[in-house]
């Protein structure tokens, strides 16, 4: 049976396997060594709830059987994002592209430059079916949650300063804040 | 299970029982090794001082001594890089490595530290407990002159600390009273300092605390290797230490603790104690949280046999994010303490610089905090993780991004759970980190290994 669990609610949970071009691991670690955390290149997702790149080094190598065969190191990416993959790749494809592009660029078979439409192609074939995701607000959009985290900072805020107050007082401070 | 054998005449002195409560002076000083074949001529003749876990038989000593080194302090005195490979990434790199993951940002990075801590320069430690100012003076001396007969050894960084009446730290709280219970050593608090489980409490594996023995997760599965540890001879009965030097802001804690106490019903004394979770005497807010018990003693036995599921669900006596409920939330994860009880560690932290008046609100311009030590099998795992998970960040508390306000910091607040609840704003940091090492303290028969250059 396919594995067809690519969303849960209005999430959509993407997994792509790329292979990497042979001798290129050691630059491709560096690449994501040097991106910076803060902002994240993938900050720009803004679509994104979490994403992630991750290097496999010896995919399919079973350490109990040296003599098997192996697939060498591939290049793992997943995220989960809301509603369709298709505005989520444009993003990916072309929003973080520059950031991107180097780490795309070192896995076998991608389009040079590793960009725009070809690269969403590929990203398509590459694209592993979710078995099961867990989300634990599949509903909410990554802008409901800003807004969501933005009235709790407030909330609080105002929590905080209205200790004290009188009630008359209270009552204006909250219908001036909210 | 079998008995645990330990072998304490190999085992340094103060990582399973304190000193701390028996000697009034703590001295650590930093040795930077300027060339291997000195720095392994001095450790041969400091072997015969080093005091071991050893129980003593007649008076204890005037002092204690006993060594630790880092990672750049193995290279120093000849260990191979491939020895040093064999211990834990974090404790290779350092604490400085770690600064950003600890919070050590801002005026507590690696930048502003003291001199000759995170520099690469503190190979090796030495700590010196005595009873008073002579034997502290004659162990200093003795440590001074060893170090200039041998050349080559320069003293980067000193601290001398010393215990308080009640053994309380800056802020006014006694310290360091509850601790893990290990099998073998501190059974008897089991209860509440131990691990639960249907039947009841135990004490933690061992291994835990000193490498090469069983741990929690060797101990439930036989065939799992023993926890990982360095290459032989150095990995058994040797352990990891942390030490960090930080300068607590004792003025401002008050100030900030009485402004906003002007809005809390209960006074400014009750605040400090729920933003600590215990009474200036060590008593938990989770079984008395009123009012101290007056004659409360926190050495004696079952003040600590608590956990806070059934006494105090939902922080009305200990806030849920009090300091000590966070640093050590036995319980009150879930899972029948199953979160929490693989990272607890053995402190050993003592004051240094001098406290601060009674009542006095107003800086005075004296550097005082504490030299926080603890000792663990994993910093990672044990450490790092509390400092990480539990009092950086309030998400597994579901407390947001609330910090330990103790500590302080920007994000988030403090909420202290009540009828009504009452909010601490975020606040300016109490406590700034003045530098610190990853340390390793080797058992009698690594420290031999390593003067005789058979460390590997």
């Amino acid at each position: 049976m396919p594995l067809t669990s690519n969303t849960e609610g209005q999430m959509y949970a993407l997994t792509v396997l790329a292979p990497i071009a042979p001798g290129e691991v050691d630059a491709l670690e560096q690449t994501l060594a040097n991106l910076p955390h803060d902002p994240s290149p993938l900050s720009g997702l803004g679509l994104a709830h979490f994403a992630r790149w991750v290097i496999i080094p010896d995919f399919g190598k079973d350490p109990s059987r040296p003599q098997a065969e192996h697939f060498g190191p591939y290049l793992l990416f997943s995220a989960t994002f809301d509603g369709d993959l298709e505005p989520f790749l444009e993003q990916l494809c072309v929003t973080v592209a520059d950031d991107a592009e180097p780490i795309w660029s070192r896995c076998i078979g991608v389009p040079i430059p590793a960009r725009g439409a070809p690269l969403k192609a590929y990203l398509r074939r590459n694209q592993v079916q979710t078995g099961l995701f867990f989300a634990a607000y599949p509903q909410a959009t990554v802008e409901e949650v800003t807004v969501a985290l933005a009235l709790r900072k407030q909330t609080i805020d105002f929590a905080i300063r209205s200790q004290g107050m009188d009630a008359a007082t209270l009552r204006q401070t909250f219908l001036d804040e909210f | 299970m079998a008995a645990v054998d330990i072998d304490r005449a190999d085992i340094q002195g103060d990582i399973l029982e304190a000193y701390g409560n028996r000697y009034g002076h703590t001295s650590y000083l930093f040795i930077s090794i300027g060339d291997p074949a000195s720095g392994r001529a001095w450790l041969s003749e400091q072997l015969p001082k080093v005091t071991t876990a050893a129980r003593w038989t007649g008076p204890r000593p005037r002092s204690t001594f006993n060594l630790a080194v880092t990672s750049p302090g193995l290279g120093a005195l000849g260990v191979s890089a491939a020895t040093i490979e064999s211990f834990s990434d974090e404790f290779q790199q350092g604490m400085k490595a770690s600064a950003a993951d600890l919070g050590d940002v801002g005026k507590s990075a690696p930048d502003h530290w003291e001199t000759g801590l995170g520099t690469g320069q503190a190979h090796m430690l030495v700590t010196i407990n005595a009873l008073d100012d002579g034997p502290l003076q004659e162990a200093l001396d003795g440590l001074r002159g060893g170090l200039a007969d041998c050349g080559q050894l320069d003293v980067v960084h000193e601290v001398h600390a010393r215990m308080f009446g009640g053994a309380r730290e800056h802020f006014g709280f006694a310290d360091g009273f509850s601790q893990p219970a290990i099998e073998g050593v501190s059974e008897d608090a089991a209860i509440g300092e131990g691990v639960p489980e249907p039947g009841g409490w135990r004490p933690l594996a061992l291994g835990e605390f000193i490498l090469g023995h069983e741990d929690e997760e060797s101990r439930t599965d036989r065939h799992r290797r023993l926890p990982t540890a360095p290459n032989d001879p150095l990995g058994r009965n040797g352990t990891y230490m942390v030490w960090r030097k930080v300068r607590q802001h004792v003025a401002l804690f008050r100030r900030t603790v009485r402004e906003a106490s002007r809005h809390y019903s209960e006074g400014d004394a009750k605040l400090m104690a729920k933003v600590v979770g215990r009474w200036p005497n060590g008593a938990p807010l989770a079984t008395s949280p009123d009012v101290p018990p007056a004659h409360f003693d926190p050495r004696s036995p079952g003040t600590n046999a608590f956990g806070y599921v059934n006494e105090d669900p939902n922080g009305f006596g200990c806030p849920l994010g009090a300091h000590v409920r966070r640093s050590n939330p036995r319980d009150s994860l879930g899972f029948n303490g199953k979160l929490a009880f693989r990272h607890r560690i053995i402190r050993r932290g003592m004051p240094y610089g001098p406290p601060l008046k009674d009542g006095t609100v107003e800086d005075d311009g004296e550097d005082r905090g504490l030299v926080f030590v603890c000792f663990n099998a994993s910093i990672s795992r044990q450490f790092e993780s509390i400092q990480r998970q539990w009092l950086n960040d309030g998400n597994v508390f579901h407390l947001g991004d609330d910090r330990d306000y103790l500590l302080g910091g920007t994000a988030g607040k403090m909420t202290i759970q009540g009828r009504p609840p009452f909010m601490l704003a975020p606040q300016a940091q109490f406590v700034t980190m003045r530098g610190g090492e990853y340390l390793f303290v080797p058992s009698l028969t690594a420290l031999a290994a390593i003067a005789d250059g058979v460390a590997g």
